[in-house]
């Protein structure tokens, strides 16, 4: 089985289009990832301001300062603090005397990020005290409101609601805030998201020919007619279909991981998924964990994308037709086509599609749960074992068409 | 050893490609004649259980033609095949050795002594996109004759070869008949008239010859064209 294995290996690798497209998706995201860092500048009133690489690092500096840091009533003061020194007309705010100043790079810059955190926690519902100014019990309670809110957009059931109202009190009723670095980057969209992205249209490229190729050149009648020529040789070409699309996801991944380590830095693992990238999430889940699930799914549904792919081109025997529906269903409708809310069902399953779990803010924090047996699953939770059932599944189909092939025909 | 094809029939939508084809073959050189389109192939895929028949059976000494201990036994040229353009010979034979169940220490010894049989040696190394239509037909040859099979099934083997390459083909096909079930078809009488021990004939699906070689007197060429001259 691994001769087999390294011949179908080396089948593949042989093909420059893999090659073509690797490297392609590779240099487009490292630019997607880190171009900016190191082309764009910032420019204000015509005015060159400063490079998008010290940007990144004086943002980076200031997190990490208040890293650590309660987000209570001294930090909520400070903050006001700093808005005293930001001018009210927009266009002010905006200019580049204000923006190049020691006032605005000392006194308010440092307070930005935070800020902006605080008012994503709040969800965009002012509730400020006489003063003008945001306290912390306000801002808590105010985030329990824009919850709600969102529930109520999401269509959650009682039941759900009831469910995550539990998880929400294991949430420390005090957020720390800590500094997210590359763990913000793995789960926002240029992270695990684009990954998926490229390697939907890479297998769509590249595995669907493993099978079909057999059958166009037909060398299909001398491999089936052989000892090993069915179950091992259909094993063997699917496993290297996965190992090249699980390597090419790995590396990806860590070409990716190395330029957010470079540009972000490390951050803390520990970090809040509230306050790195979800102010509104209900579950008590670091920033770290939240990576590592989202690389974890994103590896698995590779792997079953890859087994889906396969087996539907020995299925369709076709690699065009195949190389349409993956893009098609995998990609365009996935991404162009919302759910609505009311659809509770479809939706549920849509955004169980890997391009669309691994987009955070719709797949992945999505609160609706799916309920089996009394116990409830979150998305993610449930894609793990629906990604392994479709590829068992898909992988007997696939193995059944394969075994039974006729050459005939011809 | 007796391969046994029986009542053996290949239905297609409007029709009959093999029509009710029963054969025992022992060992020998049989050689499958008949036009273009008379079943050959179709008759020949079943032979090697990549094709089902619609009705009737392919045993080799009551081994069933779609079973792993079947398929080990047996060699297989077909017609018209492709390659893989980026495999070098060595690549390929490898390849198919490690199909055929070999372990790469005897795929080794075993594709030398073939590669140099098919006089492919020196090109061993170089990628079969590279190679003539006969060079592509004699590695076809020599991935047939790896596993050393009981039955060796081809297809218009010849097809390609020059008139000295066949002739060393024919005394590796004589060769061959005396261990083992040699069948190989072709429309061209005189592949198969000093080398066949049986001459088999097909016609729109169906055998209409069964015989040893020995008893048609005369050319070969002639007793075929009486047949089907028409």
């Amino acid at each position: 089985m691994t001769r087999l294995t390294g011949f179908e290996l080396k089948k593949i690798l042989q093909k420059k289009i893999v090659w073509v497209t690797f490297v392609i998706f590779l240099v487009f995201q490292v630019f997607i990832t880190s171009g900016a860092y190191f082309i764009a500048s910032r420019y204000v009133d015509g005015k060159f301001l400063e490079t998008k690489a010290d940007w990144f690092k004086t943002d980076r500096r200031n997190s990490e300062k208040l890293s650590g840091r309660k987000i209570d009533n001294t930090l909520l003061a400070e903050i006001e603090e700093s808005k005293k020194y930001i001018p009210e007309e927009a266009g002010e705010r905006e200019s580049y005397a204000y923006l190049s100043s020691d006032e605005y790079n000392k006194k308010v810059r440092p307070y930005e990020i935070i800020n902006r955190l605080v008012q994503y926690m709040a969800g965009g519902i002012k509730n400020e005290d006489k003063t003008g100014a945001l306290v912390q019990e306000m801002l808590y309670s105010t985030r329990h409101k824009a919850q709600e809110i969102l529930w109520d957009d999401y269509k959650l059931s009682k039941a759900e609601k009831e469910y995550w109202r539990e998880k929400e009190k294991e949430v420390p009723e005090v957020f720390t805030y800590q500094y997210g670095g590359m763990y913000e980057k793995i789960i926002d969209m240029s992270g695990c998201y684009y990954i998926c992205m490229f390697i939907t249209f890479f297998i769509a490229i590249c595995i669907t020919s493993i099978f079909t190729d057999e059958h166009i050149r037909r060398t299909d009648q001398l491999i089936l007619c052989t000892k090993y020529g069915r179950w091992q040789s259909y094993v063997a070409k699917i496993i290297a279909g996965c190992i090249v699309v699980t390597s090419a996801t790995l590396i990806l991944f860590v070409i990716t991981l190395a330029c957010f380590i470079g540009i972000y830095g490390m951050g803390s693992f520990s970090a809040m998924v509230q306050v790195v990238i979800a102010p509104l999430y209900p579950g008590n889940i670091s920033a770290g964990k939240t990576s590592i699930i989202m690389v974890l799914l994103l590896l698995l549904s590779s792997v079953v994308l890859s087994i889906v792919t396969m087996v539907l081109s020995e299925l369709l025997k076709s690699n065009t037709g195949t190389m349409a529906i993956v893009i098609a269903v995998g990609f365009l409708l996935a991404r162009l086509v919302a759910i609505p809310a009311d659809f509770k069902f479809i939706g549920k399953i849509w955004n169980m599609l890997p391009i669309n779990l691994l987009k955070a803010d719709e797949g992945f924090f999505d609160l609706r749960l799916w309920n089996i047996f009394g116990i409830k699953f979150t998305l993610w939770q449930m894609a793990f074992v629906a990604y392994i059932i479709i590829g068992v599944i898909f992988f007997f189909i696939g193995k059944r068409k394969y075994c039974k092939y006729q050459a005939g025909g011809r | 050893m007796k391969l046994i094809a029986d009542r053996l029939s290949k239905q297609y939508k409007n029709k009959i490609a093999v029509d009710r084809v029963s054969v025992e073959f022992t060992k020998g050189v049989y050689g499958l004649l008949g036009a273009n389109g008379a079943g050959k192939t179709t008759f020949m895929r079943m032979l090697c259980g990549i094709l089902s028949p619609t009705s009737g059976t392919v045993t080799f000494d009551g081994i069933d033609s779609g079973e792993e201990e079947y398929r080990n036994i047996l060699g297989y040229l077909p017609q018209d095949f492709g390659y893989y353009p980026s495999f070098t010979a060595w690549d390929f034979l490898m390849y198919m050795s490690a199909l055929k169940g070999f372990d790469k220490k005897s795929a080794h010894k075993r594709i030398e002594e073939l590669l140099d049989f098919v006089s492919l040696s020196d090109v061993a190394k170089k990628k079969i996109k590279t190679y003539s239509g006969g060079m592509k037909q004699r590695l076809g040859i020599a991935q047939a004759l790896l596993n050393n099979p009981k039955i060796l099934v081809m297809d218009e083997p010849t097809a390609g070869l020059d008139p000295k390459e066949r002739v060393r083909f024919r005394n590796v096909i004589e060769n061959a008949g005396k261990e083992s079930i040699v069948i190989l078809s072709t429309h061209i009488v005189s592949d198969v008239e000093h080398i066949a021990d049986y001459i088999l004939m097909m016609k729109d699906g169906r055998l209409v010859f069964n015989a040893p070689s020995s008893g048609i007197e005369g050319s070969l060429e002639e007793f075929y064209l009486g047949r089907f001259g028409d």
